[in-house]
């Protein structure tokens, strides 16, 4: 970067020869970027002098009725992100209905042109021009490889300017804006007002840290409020992340239940059992089977074919060695061609789960009822409905100390997805914009 | 290169571009232009006072193409200025670095679009294809020349009008198109945005203060 070639003491005259006396108080207005400054506004009287389409200066506006104070000194000189910056602008903006104001700061540097530095509630944005246009993506748009999310559709209108503008700028101006926002950035269109050709400035969240180390604020940072529409979420950042580790611990978990063998699903009964087709009423009894350890769940599949009928169904599981009463229960299956509604009904299996058997040996005990009518003469039963398949298989049991582990690692995870929602909950209470999913 | 000397004050002026068919005189200011020979039209007044790096004699390059600035002209229009700087490539060859409002352009000539040459329907939003790439168009605005420096491919006379379109895609590439208004003339330019340290120029202008 070019150095000074004159010494320190003599530089600033040389710039002095720009400026001018403003029209209207006759304080020196001073002009940082000649040959580029369309609009400058004066500190004393703010006054706002504008070029003309000719080159001559004019007077635009003779006064401002509200001022606003910069939190910086106008011509001052920054190193901000690599860049020495010269502030040259200040202009506090609002929404249309005026309930809602905001500060941009126009920085110049003569070899990488123009910034704009903006502060919303405490909040801040370091933005720039592109002329790359992005491209529609729905109500998101898509710029250099990222999609951005529709934010805010408004106005902004001009509340109060202060020092030097590359374009023609006055209080009462008007512009549509857009914002989108893809955290940490943010992409900006506006349009002023009768004007066809639409500005698209791409800027990035800076923490309010980094302006208070690098700048020379005047007065005290302004209090931050609520969340900024690009404000990176520290909770998202993490949230990848701590899913991820989450899952890992769920996993090995998992995996430690198995090493361990407490045994994954265990068939303890299965058993095809030949009903007596004679009768309306029977009682059918399985054989003795094990329940190898306490707190074990017991699931029980039964299946009848049928045809055309019905079938009642009492069972009862019964302790052998003491432990316990015996747990009843109670279904009927049926099998229709044509059912209530006019179509077939199929209901010929059911499936039943109990939990928590204490350990030790059982058995089963159905008790069937058919369908009295379709046997008025004590004839056989028809075929294929004189089987009752049972398969009964135990779930391999969780210890409660592995409820209490899953139950620990979630506890962390869980906050901090509460907070990420919460988070983005806050960001989007301000936007007018769907948030979308 | 060709030597000429000045008709106005004879001085020896070196001229880097076989393309050249006007020259300000960097001693005497007098504005030359190529017909049989060269001939004195008028006198250039000093440019008013701008910040830029850029001066006449800065090297550069783009995509390993070395290049030097020749010439440049001054632009005004409803909102504001601009600086075409002629940056003159091996062989003859001829750019153009644009400067606006903080933000650089390298463009090279290219042939006028045909669609383009009813060119009273062009106007902002409307879409316009060269080969293959289609090109939106952001503005149509009324320039005139406010001053000229070095050797430039047309003459740039003060208050010379041209009709300036300028559009561009996604990409991030964009095509310019001017019209002069007195002669007619069509030029169209294609290009890109750059940024400033992408050029790896040197031999800038030293700027106070920076």
């Amino acid at each position: 970067m070019a150095g000074d070639f004159m010494p320190e003491s003599e530089a600033p005259k040389a710039l002095e020869i720009h400026n001018f006396k403003c029209m209207q108080c006759g304080a020196t207005i001073e002009v940082h970027v000649p040959g580029q400054s369309l609009t400058f506004a004066c500190g004393a009287c703010g006054s706002i002098v504008q070029e003309d389409n000719a080159g001559q200066r004019i007077l635009a506006q003779a006064s401002q009725l509200n001022r606003y104070k910069s939190l910086f000194a106008l011509g001052s000189k920054v190193t901000f992100r690599g860049f020495k910056w010269q502030i040259i602008g200040f202009m506090v903006r609002s929404d249309a209905e005026e309930s809602y104001f905001w500060r941009e700061y126009l920085l110049f540097n003569p070899y990488e042109g123009y910034r704009f530095l903006m502060e919303a509630d405490g909040h801040w944005n370091f933005m720039f021009v592109t002329k790359k246009q992005p491209s529609n993506a729905g109500l998101n748009v898509k710029w250099a490889g990222r999609r951005y999310r529709r934010f805010y559709i408004g106005n902004a209108r001009v509340q109060y300017v202060l020092g030097e503008f590359y374009w023609r700028v006055k209080v009462g101006d008007n512009a549509a804006v857009q914002d989108f926002i893809a955290p940490p950035d943010i992409l900006s269109s506006e349009k002023d007002e009768g004007e066809s050709e639409i500005t698209w400035t791409a800027g990035i969240y800076i923490p309010a840290d980094d302006i208070q180390k690098d700048f020379n604020l005047i007065g005290t940072m302004p209090l931050q409020r609520g969340v900024a529409p690009n404000q990176p979420s520290k909770f998202y950042a993490k949230r990848n992340s701590l899913i991820l580790h989450w899952l890992g611990f769920v996993v090995l978990l998992m995996a430690f239940q198995l090493i361990r063998g407490a045994g994954a699903t265990k068939k303890v009964y299965e058993q095809v059992l030949i009903r007596d087709t004679k009768l309306t009423t029977e009682v059918l009894k399985s054989e003795s089977f094990q329940v190898d350890r306490d707190g074990r769940n017991m699931e029980l599949k039964l299946r009848a074919p049928l045809t055309n009928t019905w079938l009642g169904l009492s069972g009862k599981i019964v302790p052998e060695d003491g432990q316990g009463q015996a747990i009843s229960f109670q279904r009927e299956l049926a099998s229709y061609d044509v059912g209530d509604d006019d179509s077939p009904l199929r209901e010929t299996s059911v499936e039943l789960f109990f939990p928590k058997l204490p350990k030790g040996h059982y058995h089963f005990e159905f008790q069937l009822d058919r369908d009295p009518a379709l046997n008025p003469n004590g004839k056989r039963w028809a075929a294929g409905t004189n089987t009752l398949e049972v398969l009964a298989t135990l779930d391999p049991p969780l210890p409660s100390n592995l409820i209490i582990c899953l139950i620990l690692i979630s506890i962390y995870p869980l906050f901090y997805l509460l907070r990420d929602f919460s988070f983005e909950n806050s960001r989007w209470s301000t936007s007018n914009q769907m948030s979308g999913g | 290169m060709t030597n000429i000397s000045c008709p106005g004050c004879g001085a020896q002026l070196i001229l880097q571009s076989p393309a050249t068919l006007f020259v300000v005189c960097s001693y005497c200011k007098s504005t030359l232009i190529r017909d049989q020979d060269w001939t004195v039209y008028g006198k250039m007044a000093n440019l008013p006072a701008e910040i830029t790096p850029l001066q006449i004699g800065t090297q550069g390059s783009f995509k390993g193409e070395g290049f030097e600035l020749i010439g440049r002209q001054r632009l005004q229009w409803a909102n504001g200025y601009w600086t075409e700087w002629c940056a003159n490539f091996p062989k003859g060859k001829t750019a153009w670095l644009a400067e606006a409002q903080g933000l650089l352009m390298i463009s090279f000539p290219t042939p006028f679009p045909e669609e383009a040459k009813q060119w009273g329907e062009l106007k902002a939003g409307a879409y316009l294809k060269m080969g293959n790439t289609t090109f939106m168009i952001d503005d149509v605005k009324t320039a005139r020349c406010i001053g000229s420096e070095g050797e430039l491919p047309f003459t740039a006379l003060p208050n010379k009008e041209i009709t300036s379109i300028d559009a561009s895609n996604p990409a991030g590439s964009f095509l310019s198109l001017e019209i002069v208004t007195a002669t007619g003339e069509r030029r169209a330019y294609v290009g890109e945005y750059v940024e400033f340290k992408d050029l790896h120029l040197k031999n800038l202008r030293k700027l106070d203060g920076w």
